[in-house]
């Protein structure tokens, strides 16, 4: 037994500790240091100096005790965590329940060799352990012990021997950086203005008063020219802030089958994250590509699992650059039964568009009405521009919205500007609901929502008679299937 | 094991149309009605102090008051007639769910997918005997399932058959 004994992580996760409690503390203090730096004194006899000296140093004390207090063991079966400074803590947790364990490396990680290791078990949170920092090697050794050493789910239709590792797909450097390029850049150039305008607005609040800098500036057209330019500045800043991102985040991606159970995820050039995705914790997997990369054939893949809190969500396997043939080739191995090039699709109910159509009419209609009774030039065009926008948005959802019910997936297509398709095996279904306002229901018309383990799926305004019976063979599916789910 | 997979037409599947849903307990609407009373004649009394503190703002305690009796009165109206729409059934593999007035929804939660099963009372739900009973699932609280005003005993019947159908479902 290799880890009976209670054992500390690697000496470096002082260091950590250290680091994390002193970033902390001075995010807290930062405002009072300056002020006082810039004052130059540091309070009578420099008090202040000495308060900040004593709390750094209780912190020390704190973070040496509490690295020294956790220990972590592996005792008949139970994965155990001890901590705690005055109340000490026990949690275990059986190894048969353990599901994943995930491993994670920032640049610090990466310099001192060591890993910071995530446990993720079925059922609530408050089980997930995490483990700051182990040395490298340790790390490898306590997962494959960890892993290995649970009793496999009985899975009927499991029983093959285990190959060998198998590289399905690495992004390239090229491909990455076209990924990069053709990533959503909006949300961080909008960032950036937000950002912009709000250093414009503390500028004048301080009493810097921005006009004035103007009157420097001659004629108009300089002034026309600096505008277009810093606008232009900010843009191009804003792509390539999310290239940078979009390039740390995927840098040297792999996407490996480690055996028929599993698959694995690296990627990351400063914070190397090692995720795996057990083909029984796969809920359902998405797959998406917006205008700029649709002529590029890039696709991006969403592999959702199940998690014990919808938040969690953000950390499910999320792999870019691939091309159309990769895709159809990894959904033809996860799911052999479905043949996803001849399926055909049914639309949602016209109503869809009209209805929600209707509505933003009346926001442009209220924009128009307050050009004409308030003279309000700038809040009509945005009602206008609002009210039209969300006219095209609905247009486009509803003609790309579809839907299709095969004999064991429900498959949805969709998107906005973009394309996007999931595929939902049905024996994941563990609940279902279905919706319907006033106005559904005088024109027999219902929303579904179909819930699994990593959240749900909707499909708005279908005929009540489609819905109870797309709801009624999906609970047929889900209740006689004997498969285990997560 | 064999993999069999046999065909069903749609038509002879077991359908959501054909069941008769539950109405939870009379008592509910009570329960109900109490915990806003509770409040309204609270909120009433602290604006009756405010007022005597404050006489210069009378008026506008008073107004508050009226509103307060007039949104009251409608939501009375909304917890009677939402009673009727608040159903339960409970199936061999499933529980169905529904709610709402207006915004309606159904819910079903089928039993091989259920993490655990909670009943809570609280002191207004005491007073009445009545419980509620929490269902949950997998993946956040999205798809749980909360039913209110349960008679005590029926709450903890429900529990052991439920649980009971997911013990029986593992084997």
């Amino acid at each position: 037994m290799p880890f009976d004994i209670p054992q500390r992580q690697s000496p470096f996760a002082l260091v950590l500790i250290l680091y994390r409690t002193y970033l902390l503390l001075l995010k807290q203090i930062w405002p009072f240091a300056i002020y006082f730096i810039i004052k130059g004194n540091f309070g009578s006899k420099g008090s202040f100096l000495k308060v900040f000296i004593a709390s750094a140093v209780v912190i020390m004390i704190i973070s040496i005790i509490r690295y020294f207090r956790f220990k972590y063991s592996v005792v008949d079966r139970e994965f155990i965590i001890e901590k705690g400074i005055l109340n000490r803590k026990k949690t275990a947790v059986s190894i048969d329940k353990i599901q994943n364990i995930n491993s994670e490396q920032n640049l610090i990680h990466q310099l001192f060799g060591i890993e910071k290791l995530r446990i993720e078990t079925a059922g609530s949170s408050a089980l997930e352990f995490e483990l700051d920092a182990i040395n490298t090697s340790k790390a490898r050794e306590l997962k494959s012990y960890l892993l290995e050493s649970r009793i496999p789910l009985i899975n009927d239709d499991s029983v093959m021997a285990p190959i060998d590792k198998k590289l399905i797909f690495k992004l390239s450097t090229g491909r990455l950086m076209l990924a990069g390029i053709t990533q959503n850049h909006l949300v961080s150039i909008l960032i950036l203005f937000s950002f912009f305008f709000w250093i414009y607005d503390s500028a004048r609040d301080a009493g810097i008063n921005v006009e004035d800098y103007k009157d420097n500036i001659p004629d108009y057209t300089t002034q026309v020219t600096n505008t277009i330019i810093l606008l232009a500045l900010l843009f191009v800043t804003g792509i390539l802030i999310s290239m940078a991102r979009t390039a740390l985040k995927y840098y040297d991606l792999s996407f490996i089958e480690e055996n028929e159970q599993n698959f694995k995820v690296k990627a990351g050039l400063l914070k190397r994250m090692e995720t795996s995705a057990p083909i029984n914790k796969i809920q359902s997997i998405t797959w998406s590509y917006n205008l700029l990369q649709k002529p590029f054939n890039l696709y991006n893949l969403n592999i959702r699992q199940a998690v014990s809190d919808l938040r969690e969500l953000k950390r499910s396997v999320q792999i870019i650059g691939l091309n159309k043939c990769q895709i159809e080739n990894f959904s033809q191995e996860l799911y052999p039964d479905l043949d996803i090039s001849e399926l055909t699709y049914e639309t949602i109910n016209v109503k869809y568009l009209t209805r929600f159509s209707l509505y933003f009419m009346l926001i442009i209609l209220l924009g128009i009405l307050l050009y004409f009774l308030i003279d309000g030039f700038i809040s009509a065009i945005v009602l206008v521009l609002i009210g039209g926008y969300g006219i095209l948005r609905t247009y486009l959802y509803y003609l790309k919205m579809g839907f299709r019910l095969d004999k064991n997936y429900l498959v949805l297509t969709g998107g906005i500007f973009g394309y996007k398709l999931t595929i939902l095996p049905l024996y994941r279904i563990q609940a279902i609901k279905l919706l319907s306002t006033p106005y559904q229901r005088r024109n027999q018309l219902a929303s579904l929502e179909i819930w699994s383990a990593s959240g749900y799926v909707k499909i708005p305004y279908i005929p009540t008679m489609k819905a109870r019976q797309i709801s009624d063979y999906c609970l047929f599916v889900s209740e006689i299937s004997q498969k285990s789910w997560m | 094991m064999v993999f069999e997979n046999n065909q069903h037409e749609i038509g002879t599947l077991p359908s959501i149309d054909a069941v008769q849903y539950e109405r939870v307990s009379p008592k509910y609407v009570r329960a109900r009605i109490s915990v806003l009373g509770i409040f309204f004649v609270a909120s009433i009394m602290i604006l009756t102090i405010l007022s005597l503190i404050y006489p210069n703002y009378r008026l506008l305690f008073y107004l508050l008051m009226i509103l307060m009796a007039l949104f009251g009165s409608i939501l009375v109206f909304y917890i009677f007639k939402s009673y009727k729409h608040i159903g339960v059934v409970v199936r061999d593999h499933d529980i169905m769910y529904k709610e709402g007035l207006w915004f309606r929804n159904e819910m079903v939660i089928t039993f091989n997918k259920i993490q655990h099963i909670e009943i809570s009372m609280g002191a207004i739900e005491r007073f009445f005997n009545l419980s509620s009973l929490k269902i949950f699932t997998a993946g956040g609280s999205g798809s749980d399932l909360e039913i209110h005003g349960l008679e005590r005993q029926n709450a903890q019947k429900l529990k052991d058959f439920i649980l009971g159908n997911i013990s029986s479902e593992e084997e």
